[in-house]
């Protein structure tokens, strides 16, 4: 996959009132919430399993795992399910937004004054003009290391992805 | 002097009468016999009278009735209560049909036996009315009389025998025999029982000088008649053999009753003659002398008095002088009330001339007032009329009113309709409002259902969004060949965002129109409260109208008896106005009587003109104080 052109498209959503987006190539779908089932043992960040079409996914608090707060689960929730190489993982955000698409060039470093914890789990951020976008780095996401011992990378994955 | 003269001359008749008498004395057998006529006569008058008595005595009460209720005794003692204030007799014997004697306060009471076996009770009971029977009752010789109660059926319930005793009877008729008691008639009565005698002698003497063996004859006028000799001395007597009377169970002879007298010389009364028509002589002559004396006498005195009352007897003379009075005899004494009347008669006149000016004055005052009073009835009858035609006027007023009143009660009858009306109307906007209030609930109902479909959409709108995304993310991945797809995903993006956005607006204009729908529904709410609340005063506004019809009724009958009441006064103002005319004319009548009083005075005072009085005589204090004139003159007098 890769941008043969200047500009990248990104999946925007909402959580805890910040503007945050994912590079569109890893984002397989976007669905309604359903009933999550909770896992014990494992971190916050974790909130539980759902069934998607008969696959099971991790559901995470994206919020958490960037350290912003919580997000929120009304009407307006959805799921945005991630794929890395196979490897999938749905996060809870609080509402979606649109497609956007902008240059290459437009997702700058993420600056320094942003967490080093926070920064590391994104590519960059992106100026609009309302607010700033933060994007996403969904391998090093699904990488994070509260989620190291939780979600191994399945044995069947590149033969998913290459399918 | 003729008065004298017939003075003697009845002198002499009245002696000329007593000599008769004398004569007449001298037959004095005949004499006793007429006494004893004259002695029954009077028996027989009281025993009429008192059986009047005791048929009345018997008839005041219901006898029949009260006997068999035991009230005899109350009876009886009132018979004798009404007896004792007319005749009260010794006897009265009262016995019921089986011959009892009834028992009680004024009732004579005897024996049993002597009642029951007395014939006298036995025929006073078979309705015999006896008036002058004589009777042997308790010892006593007495003249009884009865009568007899009936009953309905005409049969003897009862008897009252009443009775006094004989002897009485013969007492007082020998006390009123003669004036003097040397010369009365001296009755004797000789039987078995109850024997008496008016004689100063002793009974027993008495008694047995009537037996005809101790008779002596005696000259007797020109005859030779019985005489009886009692202590010596000859009494001349009228004999009465067999005295019948009721005795025990029989009636039969009890005695022998006699009329006694001492006798007269017949020549003691010739002498007696002689001598009284000598007097007579002496007397007559006498008496004509002394009567023309005393004839002259006074006629010489009386002249003088008839000289000095001439004047009067004119009508004119000198009211001041007086009679020379003389001596205290009766001349002296009517001198003195001639000089008395003249007195009175000086005052009378100057009273009757200071009366005369007085009414003089009077008539004049009265003159004046009926003067006032004429005018006073004119004032008052011209006033009367104008108040007649003032109450005529007030009449029609109220006439007016009453029509009035009469429009008044149909105009609030007609309101009372009116508002009845309203309050029907009301009610129909009051189902109005309910009606347009429901609707807006419903439509605020539908607004809702809207609601509910417009959120379908925006679901829908929503999923679509989702759908787009996921369309333009599945278009990303296939790269080169999904750019076409990614433009229609993104149209429908683009066109679900609309329809979003419509829902949305859509969804405010709902709530817009629910926000509009119940402030409606408010606002009915209040409309129908207003409704109520005006239907409330319009019902009570009704009742109210109500009463004032019923007020304005009353009103109209009030002013309707008002106008018959006016109507009346109206007609009654029309009988004071006569009435006010004929006091016109009597005052008219009166001014006239007045004048006509005024002139009898001035004749009054005229008549007595002719009298001298001397003013410093008149006890003018005996005579009222005229009313004092008032300063008004009389008009025209």
């Amino acid at each position: 996959m890769g941008g043969e052109d200047e500009t990248r498209k990104l999946v925007t959503f909402e959580v805890a009132s910040r503007s945050v987006g994912a590079p569109i190539e890893h984002v397989r779908e976007t669905v309604d919430p359903r009933p999550v089932t909770p896992l014990f043992g494992v971190p916050a960040c974790v909130l539980g399993l759902i069934s998607l079409r008969g696959e099971i996914l991790a559901v995470l608090d994206v919020g958490l795992l960037l350290g912003i707060g919580p997000a929120r689960r009304d009407a307006s929730s959805r799921l945005v399910v991630l794929d890395v190489d196979g490897r999938q993982a749905a996060l809870l955000v609080d509402r979606l937004g649109p497609l956007l698409t902008t240059e290459r060039s437009g997702v700058r470093p993420p600056p320094d004054t942003l967490p080093a914890s926070e920064a590391a789990l994104l590519l960059g951020v992106v100026s609009l003009p309302e607010r700033p976008l933060a994007v996403l780095d969904p391998a090093r996401l699904l990488d994070a290391p509260p989620l190291r011992p939780f979600l191994r990378r399945p044995e069947g994955a590149e033969n998913r992805e290459s399918r | 002097m003729l008065t004298i003269l017939l003075v003697g001359v009845a002198e002499a008749a009245i002696g000329a009468w007593r000599v008769y008498q004398t004569h007449e004395e001298t037959s004095r057998s005949q004499f006793l016999g007429r006494h004893q006529e004259r002695f029954d006569t009077t028996r027989a008058r009281l025993g009429d009278a008192m059986a009047a008595n005791a048929a009345l005595a018997l008839g005041a009460f219901d006898v029949a009735a009260a006997l068999p209720a035991g009230e005899g005794p109350t009876v009886g003692k009132r018979i004798a209560e009404a007896l004792e204030a007319t005749s009260a007799p010794e006897l009265v014997l009262f016995v019921d049909r089986e011959g009892r004697a009834i028992r009680g306060e004024g009732l004579t009471s005897l024996p049993a036996a002597e009642v029951a076996q007395s014939r006298l009770v036995r025929d006073a009971l078979s309705g015999l009315v006896l008036t002058d029977a004589l009777a042997i009752v308790g010892g006593r010789l007495m003249q009884v009389s009865s009568s007899a109660a009936r009953n309905a059926d005409g049969e003897v319930v009862a008897a009252l025998i009443l009775g006094v005793p004989f002897e009485d009877l013969a007492r007082e008729y020998s006390e009123s025999s003669h004036s003097e008691p040397s010369r009365r008639v001296l009755p004797v009565f000789v039987g078995d029982v109850g024997g008496f005698t008016i004689l100063p002698a002793r009974p027993e003497e008495v008694f047995a000088a009537t037996d005809p063996e101790k008779w002596v004859r005696v000259q007797d006028g020109d005859r030779q008649v019985d005489a009886m000799q009692v202590e010596g001395q000859t009494y001349h007597f009228a004999q009465q053999e067999e005295v019948v009377a009721y005795r025990g169970t029989e009636l039969g002879d009890v005695g022998d009753f006699y009329f006694l007298r001492e006798p007269r010389e017949a020549r003691e009364g010739e002498e007696k003659l002689h001598d009284s028509l000598l007097t007579l002589g002496l007397i007559a002559s006498f008496t004509l002398v002394v009567g023309w004396f005393l004839a002259w006498f006074i006629t010489r005195r009386i002249n003088v008095y008839v000289a000095a009352t001439e004047d009067l007897a004119r009508g004119q003379g000198d009211l001041t002088r007086r009679l020379e009075v003389g001596r205290k005899d009766e001349l002296g004494r009517l001198a003195e009330n001639l000089n008395a009347v003249f007195g009175h008669i000086h005052d009378l006149a100057a009273k009757v001339q200071r009366a005369a000016f007085q009414v003089g004055a009077s008539s004049a005052e009265i003159g004046a007032a009926s003067r006032q009073m004429l005018e006073g009835a004119q004032e008052q009858a011209r006033r009367t009329e104008s108040s007649t035609a003032a109450v005529t006027e007030l009449s029609a007023s109220i006439q007016q009113v009453a029509e009035n009143a009469t429009e008044a009660t149909r105009v609030a009858r007609k309101s009372g309709a009116a508002v009845q009306d309203a309050i029907a109307r009301m009610q129909g906007i009051r189902t109005t409002v309910d009606g347009a209030a429901a609707r807006i609930h419903e439509l605020g109902e539908s607004g809702k259902r809207i609601g509910n479909i417009v959120e379908v959409i925006r679901q829908i709108s929503d999923q679509t969004t989702l759908l787009a995304l996921n369309a333009a993310i599945e278009a990303a991945h296939a790269g080169e060949h999904g750019k076409g797809f990614a433009v229609v995903a993104d149209e429908v993006s683009g066109l679900a965002k609309r329809v979003g956005q419509s829902a949305r607006d859509i969804e405010e204009l709902i709530a817009t129109i629910r926000e509009q729908t119940v402030d409606a529904v408010r606002a009915m709410e209040a409309g129908t409260r207003e409704v109520e609340e005006g239907t409330k005063l319009v019902t009570l506004t009704l009742a109210d109208l109500q009463s004032l019809n019923q007020v304005v009724e009353d009103t109209a009958q009030a002013v309707q008896e008002q106008a018959v009441a006016s109507d009346e006064i109206a007609r009654n103002m029309d009988t004071v106005q006569r009435i006010a005319a004929d006091v016109l004319s009597s005052s008219e009548e009166a001014v006239d009587q007045g004048e006509h009083l005024h002139r009898l005075a001035h004749g009054l005072e005229e008549s007595v003109k002719g009298f001298k009085i001397d003013p410093s005589r008149v006890e003018l204090d005996a005579l009222p104080e005229p009313a004092k004139p008032t300063t008004k003159a009389l008009p025209g007098r």
